[in-house]
């Protein structure tokens, strides 16, 4: 019987910098992976400590097409995290995104 | 050392500031240089002490607490100028002011002492302080790419300020400390990063700080992250200068521009609540 994999948690501001939100939602993208070994079941990241410049459609649709791009299988848990945010319109903003995101395949 | 924007349509207005104070001997981050009656909001640039005097003027004069007259409220500003500062120094500060002369009309006017004896004629307009060059010059560009900058509504308007604030911030002497007052039906309302000196605003103000800055904070995120949307849009649509706009791109675009039509609504949302909140707790 296989354990379980003890849930990951990610202090997004120690990862991104301050790039452009599509290049630094790829950067997350990029670390979650490497770190959590392709197992993103339970993933919380949290986001309170980042500007709010940077949480915008563009970071989180980049995040979610580089987990789509290495591993189509990936993007469903991908679209489950528990994103944990400063702000109420955050909150609702990003939960509207993980929900349409439609992935592009190259 | 500071940038004065301000903005009037007929039904509302915006004053935002963003500095420091300077002296000889230190800088004082922080310092807001505006005067917020019941119906106006007066920035001011230059020499602290001009500054603290005018303020002190207008304490007295003007108040906090009644609707004045824009004639009258110029008149007590160029009053001071001329029994209080010494002509070689009236070169050393500059003023505006955003004025609800009724719930719907608003205006600005502006005052160079040192050039003028009499405030400027209303307009809609009027922008003063050191990083005031960085805006008029962001402003020419965006003219000559055939950007338009809309400032309709009142969201549109703090999401504006907000975006000319960065541009400011280009400014060593621009320290990214907002103090924004929004005017709407003839009225004042004050919000910002740091809470504002006893005599600046009427003492409502500023016994409820705290609440009135923790309804500023996501305002403010809001309207930055607004902001980060349009900027990701130009970058995405910037492919065609060389005819290689694709279509992640344009997906990229239509994205930014869902979530800022449905961003724009929202914090219109709150801004009103706030400035529902305003007037049941803070007059």
């Amino acid at each position: 019987m296989l354990a379980a994999r003890s849930e990951m948690n990610v202090d997004a501001a120690k990862v991104v910098s301050k790039g452009f939100p599509t290049d630094e939602g790829k950067v997350l993208a990029r670390h979650v992976l490497k770190e959590s070994g392709n197992q993103l079941t339970g993933l919380t990241i949290d986001l309170t400590d980042c500007q709010s410049a940077m949480l915008i459609s563009a970071f989180f649709n980049s995040f979610l097409q580089h987990i789509y791009d290495t591993d189509h299988t990936l993007l469903s848990d991908a679209k489950k995290t528990n994103w944990v945010l400063k702000f109420d319109f955050q909150r609702e903003k990003v939960h509207g995104w993980m929900n349409d995101f439609s992935p592009t395949d190259s | 050392m500071t940038v004065h924007y301000s903005y009037a349509s007929d039904s509302e207005g915006i004053l935002f500031s963003d500095g420091q104070g300077s002296t000889q001997a230190d800088e004082l981050h922080g310092w807001h240089k505006q005067f917020v009656g019941l119906n106006f909001a007066v920035g001011v640039s230059g020499r602290g002490a001009i500054l603290e005097g005018l303020f002190d003027y207008l304490a007295d004069s003007v108040g906090t607490d009644s609707a004045v007259e824009s004639d009258f409220l110029a008149g007590a500003i160029e009053s001071f100028f001329d029994n209080e500062v010494v002509a070689q120094h009236h070169e050393s500060a500059h003023v505006l002011f955003c004025h609800a002369s009724s719930p719907s009309q608003h205006h600005v006017r502006s005052y160079y002492p040192g050039v003028f004896k009499k405030f400027g004629k209303p307009s809609p307009n009027g922008m003063l302080g050191s990083g005031s060059p960085y805006i008029s010059d962001a402003m020419k560009r965006q003219e000559l790419l055939g950007i338009a900058i809309p400032m309709d509504t009142l969201a549109q308007k703090l999401v504006a300020a907000m975006h000319y604030s960065g541009i400011a911030n280009e400014s060593l002497t621009v320290d990214d400390q907002i103090s924004v007052v929004l005017l709407q039906n003839g009225k004042t309302y004050l919000i910002g990063d740091n809470q504002p000196g006893h005599r600046n605003c009427c003492i409502p103000i500023i016994a409820r700080w705290d609440e009135i800055h923790t309804l500023w904070e996501p305002l403010k995120a809001h309207a930055q992250s607004i902001n980060s949307e349009i900027k990701a849009a130009y970058r995405a649509f910037a492919g065609v200068r060389s005819g290689g706009l694709t279509r992640p791109a344009l997906d990229t675009i239509n994205a930014c521009n869902s979530s800022i039509h449905s961003s724009l609504s929202s914090l219109q949302q709150d801004v009103e609540a706030l400035i529902d909140w305003y007037d049941n707790n803070a007059r």
